[in-house]
């Protein structure tokens, strides 16, 4: 608290069209500088640390006045975990995808660089519930999604396909980027239960141990990217007539509502 | 010891012990969530002071890590011992009974998601030694080699932890703070923002039924075969 993360100063390659950001420096305040130093400060401290006090703090206002500006705590985070993925949105708009493929795996790209960006602030997103159920996490912003869906529904992909390249994708991301934020996020140590004994470690666990931590993660999601894409053109292969499951039909999920 | 006093005895406070209240704080959680937990309200729950539940666990962590473990305990010894012949059914086995505990359990399974405090580098939801240790042994007896086994034990676990997440977040109970009505799209305050870009998302409001669907089930069903398909490719080269 005495050390304020003063947000503008960490210069984030913020998305475009963004000038507000770097007026930042001294209020006034506005609901995106609020956000933009909520996103700082849950970088450095990590989602459970952030608290109106704290934040006015940070901000050198009264906790107060920042209520002028969001209703309360849930909403704050709920809007800077909009903000974080608006801006993969804009990144993923007015580009000329050659394949639905291509944009699948930038999008899968853009996602991870940002969970690595804000590893607290993913980790929240990935446990903390929505309006809407049904978008899953991470891409649980409508523009994204949307973004997405009618790129596969351009490329010819049926209803049932796109969704079905939505689940697996969503599913993919969530469990990798998961596990490969677990030692970036702030406070992830104290978010951990505490209280137990440190387990005696048998030989082939210590190994495994040694093992795990030289791997290089970014290889890794490329590789398993790489699966699930092989996977998912399987999922559309009919829509491009490409012959691969010969006489299969079209990929339906039996009993489509 | 031997012979409980009925429990019509009122005056003699039901007798506790730590399974008893780890079986309380899970039932409890599966219906009012993770947050909702507090000594306080379990003890309530229990029918005795807040107080008494501390001489059995030291806290409320120390309980949630009760908890963890209680799930997780023994599930290599519930596999199937027909189906682990094979390595593939090994994980096929392994697999179920670790989604089993999601589904009857949507609420408290992201506890289990979360990272071993004493052991941050077990990668949930494989979150105990004894999980890694007989998934690691079943490997190697099958002739995995140390590289094919950690590479099997990542895809697995981030596997598991995406699918059974998302599984969980649709059936889970709600576990923030509960003063903003669940609604879809239509809710108040920045819901006006979220109804606006539902207009603004044409192809999202059309899916939105198959969106809706569960088809946790399917999916796992699906990505677990193609999980197989990837390890026994990279066993044969």
């Amino acid at each position: 608290m005495s050390t304020p993360a003063t947000p503008a100063e960490t210069a984030r390659p913020s998305a475009a069209g963004d000038a507000a950001a770097s007026a930042t420096a001294r209020p006034p305040m506005s609901s995106e500088a609020l956000v933009v130093a909520s996103l700082d400060y849950i970088d450095t401290y990590g989602v459970d640390q952030l608290t109106m006090r704290r934040l006015g703090a940070a901000l050198g206002v009264e906790a107060m006045s920042i209520y002028r500006y969001t209703p309360g705590r849930e909403q704050l985070v709920e809007a800077v975990v909009a903000y974080v993925l608006r801006e993969v949105a804009i990144e993923m708009t007015g580009r000329h995808w050659p394949t639905w493929q291509h944009y699948v795996r930038h999008l899968a790209h853009a996602v991870r660089r940002t969970a690595m960006q804000h590893p607290a602030l993913f980790r929240h997103m990935a446990s903390a519930h929505r309006q809407s159920a049904w978008l899953r996490s991470p891409l649980c912003d409508l523009g994204l999604v949307e973004g997405l869906l009618s790129t596969l529904h351009r490329a010819g992909l049926s209803d049932v396909e796109s969704v079905k390249v939505y689940r697996a994708l969503t599913a993919f991301l969530l469990g990798h980027l998961l596990l490969e934020t677990a030692e970036r996020a702030p406070g992830s140590a104290q978010t951990g239960l505490a209280g137990v004994q440190a387990p005696t470690l048998s030989p082939v666990i210590q190994r495994l141990r040694e093992d795990v931590v030289d791997r290089e993660d970014q290889i890794q999601f490329d590789r398993e990217l790489g699966a699930l894409m092989q996977r998912l053109d399987d999922v559309s292969a009919p829509a491009y007539s490409s012959g691969r499951h010969g006489t299969a039909p079209p990929t339906t999920w039996e009993g489509q509502a | 010891m031997t012979t409980d006093a009925p429990a019509s005895d009122t005056a003699e406070r039901r007798r506790l012990d730590r399974q008893q209240i780890v079986n309380a704080a899970i039932d409890y959680m599966d219906t009012h969530g993770v947050q909702a937990l507090t000594m306080r309200k379990l003890g309530a729950e229990l029918g005795v002071e807040a107080m008494s539940i501390y001489r059995y666990v030291p806290g409320r962590e120390a309980l949630l890590e009760a908890v963890v473990s209680h799930l997780l305990e023994g599930l290599p010894q519930r596999l199937d011992r027909d189906l682990t012949q094979t390595w593939q059914g090994y994980i096929q086995a392994y697999s179920h009974e670790v989604r089993k505990i999601a589904v009857e359990h949507p609420s408290v399974f992201p506890l289990i998601a979360t990272k071993h405090p004493a052991a941050p580098w077990l990668r949930p939801p494989l979150r105990s030694v004894e999980l890694v240790e007989d998934l690691i042994m079943t490997l190697s007896q099958h002739d995995f080699t140390d590289e094919q086994v950690v590479d099997t034990y990542r895809a697995f676990t981030s596997f598991l932890l995406g699918n059974l997440l998302l599984h969980c977040a649709a059936h889970g109970v709600h576990t923030g703070p509960m003063e903003e009505p669940l609604d879809e799209g239509e809710a108040d305050k920045d819901g006006g923002d979220a109804q606006r870009s539902l207009r603004d998302a044409p192809t999202v409001r059309r899916l939105k039924p198959l969106l809706a669907e569960d088809r946790s089930e399917e999916e796992f069903e699906k990505a677990l075969e193609s999980l197989l398909d990837r390890i026994e490719m990279t066993l044969s080269h």
